[in-house]
């Protein structure tokens, strides 16, 4: 009995071990009492195809662990190894099923996949610097790994890390980009990092192969890009400081994703024409187009926002 | 000997199909039945539960213990989160109804399901409880009942291993009664489980679950509420076409 207990225990030291945080990048943000500087450099330092995925769901995640198994008994080292045998493969199924899972999410971008191979990060960050030009910045682009573009004086270094998804409808994209910025100097200091999230307008017509693939392609190469430039230019006007929350409490935000309602919970940071900034509860920024809610059970905001919540109709839950 | 067996196997086999219950099969609201004024509709929740991490698999005791222990930083942060708006679906139901022109009213103490007397009927779509006391106690014709069974945060198990991550968790059951004839004239089985796409190991805030749990509230809400609201499908139509991808 008494080796069975500190099986027990070994294994729930195991489980508790196990709790990890996951590896995305941490919200920081030290700009302010340092200079800008007028001039960054856009670098990507990722693979030279571009990160292109169908946005997968996995909220029906879960293996059939085998929940009538039986463990070995008699000895507390047999039924220790035996539990964490039979952990090793539950963890196994399941990253299987997950890897299945974003495979079958992948199969949305099948009928884009000649469009989305002719794109390159160069491309994509060289269109980007041009929408980017009400930031206050010389942006040059270049890759990580390329040493001969530099810049003189104390020019920053914005990295930014892209990451596409074609929605399940095919009617909208979304950016995840993480981006980090750091001054260049022998040990270069972070200065913002961040995860941006931006989901574009949704397509309402019929037909969205032929609304993507028109013109070669133009209009999925072009979205991605403004995408991209919005997610940087956030980044931007974060790291300045010049978003401030316009609510005091966490809130539920709404908005219409694969013709679906879905919410993100966080803060209100700004509303544009026709779209809310948000800074979620991990403090990433993410950017989601709003339509208008007749619900009768749509409250609008009490605070300065609520003039534009009315007009906007933005659908607010305490 | 034979006849013995065989009458024991009949016997056998007929307590377990008679064991076995079949689950109530989703029933649509009828399209006419929103505008009617005849109709008047108690609108009953029973009680909500507290916000839990739920562990379904870990079935002995020290499976329970072990998995209790690995997610105890997950339950003591369940433990700051609030389920918010869930009191007020029903007064949201009673003024989606009255809007459409069906009068009703909310009836304020929690209803006791298991304290009605059980009820059954050879009809499909009918209550396993009988409620046809609470119209005349109410003076409604209809009962529409929420019953939220679990709320907080699902990881399932088998034995002493997890096969799932956490995730945000609102289950349980919407329906609206005839009170005439216990029969379902809407049945919204309600089990939604909203998954953390990039990692949930945030202790101890768990933002990322903290949000999947939110999605959940609000998608029950939405289901519960959605059948009632006579304007949301044609408002929603209306407004993404006024809204192109350009």
């Amino acid at each position: 009995m008494k080796r069975m207990i500190i099986a027990l225990l070994c294994l729930t030291i195991a489980c508790a071990c196990a709790s990890q945080k996951p590896e995305h990048a941490e919200y920081i943000n030290q700009k302010s009492d340092i200079a800008e500087p007028n001039s960054l450099q856009l670098t990507y330092a990722g693979p030279t195809t571009l990160a292109y995925f169908g946005l997968p769901n996995y909220d029906h995640l879960n293996v059939d662990g085998g929940a009538g198994v039986l463990y070995p008994g008699g000895h507390a080292a047999v039924f220790l190894a035996s539990v964490l045998t039979h952990a090793v493969i539950v963890d196994s199924a399941k990253e299987a099923r997950r890897s299945r899972i974003q495979n079958q999410a992948d199969q949305v971008l099948a009928p884009y996949q000649e469009h989305i191979d002719s794109l390159s990060y160069r491309e994509m960050m060289s269109g980007a610097v041009t929408k980017l030009s009400d930031v206050g910045q010389r942006f040059i682009v270049s890759n990580y790994y390329d040493s001969t573009t530099h810049l003189e004086g104390n020019a920053w270094i914005l990295e930014s890390n892209p990451s596409f998804y074609m929605l399940q409808d095919e009617g909208a994209i979304l950016v995840q980009n993480t981006v980090v910025i750091y001054s260049d100097e022998e040990q270069p200091k972070i200065i913002y990092q961040n995860i941006v999230e931006v989901i574009s307008q949704p397509y309402q017509g019929d037909s969205p192969h032929t609304f993507w693939t028109a013109n070669n392609g133009a209009k999925l190469k072009n979205l991605s890009v403004e995408l991209l430039a919005d997610s940087v230019r956030l980044a931007m006007d974060d790291m300045r400081h010049q978003f401030s929350f316009t609510t005091e409490h966490d809130q539920t935000f709404h908005f219409y994703q694969e013709g679906k309602k879905a919410y993100e919970r966080g803060r209100l940071l700004a509303v544009e024409a026709d779209r809310l900034t948000i800074r979620t509860l991990r403090g990433w920024l993410k950017s989601v187009p709003i339509i208008s809610d007749q619900n009768p059970y749509f409250i609008p905001l009490e605070d300065s926002v609520a003039n534009l919540a009315a007009v906007r109709g933005i659908g607010i839950y305490y | 000997m034979y006849i013995l067996k065989t009458a024991f196997i009949a016997l056998s086999i007929a307590m377990l199909a008679a064991c076995a219950a079949t689950p109530q099969a989703p029933v649509s609201l009828s399209g006419d039945f929103l505008g009617d004024s005849e109709k008047k509709v108690g609108v009953a929740m029973t009680e909500v539960p507290e916000l839990d991490v739920h562990l379904p698999g870990a079935a002995c005791l020290l499976c329970l213990a072990v998995a209790e222990t690995a997610n105890s930083s997950l339950s003591k942060h369940t433990k700051t989160l609030t389920a918010d708006g869930v009191e007020e679906i029903k007064n949201s139901l009673a003024d989606l109804m009255n809007e459409s022109g069906t009068s009703s009213i909310v009836i304020d103490d929690n209803l006791d399901i298991a304290a009605l007397p059980k009820f059954s009927s050879k009809e499909v779509n009918t209550t396993k409880r009988d409620f046809r006391s609470l119209k005349e106690t109410h003076g409604i014709t209809h009962l529409l009942v929420v019953d939220i069974s679990q709320i907080g945060f699902i990881r399932n198990y088998a034995n002493y291993v997890p096969t799932s991550d956490p995730k945000g968790l609102f289950s349980g059951e919407s329906y609206l009664v005839n009170l005439n004839n216990n029969t379902y004239e809407w049945y919204r089985p309600l089990d939604i489980h909203k998954s953390v796409a990039d990692g949930w190991k945030e202790p101890p805030a768990f933002p990322g679950l903290t949000n999947a749990f939110y999605q959940a509230l609000e998608t029950g809400k939405e289901q519960i509420l959605q059948p009632f609201n006579s304007e949301t499908g044609i408002a929603v139509r209306e407004a993404l076409s006024d809204n192109s991808a350009d």
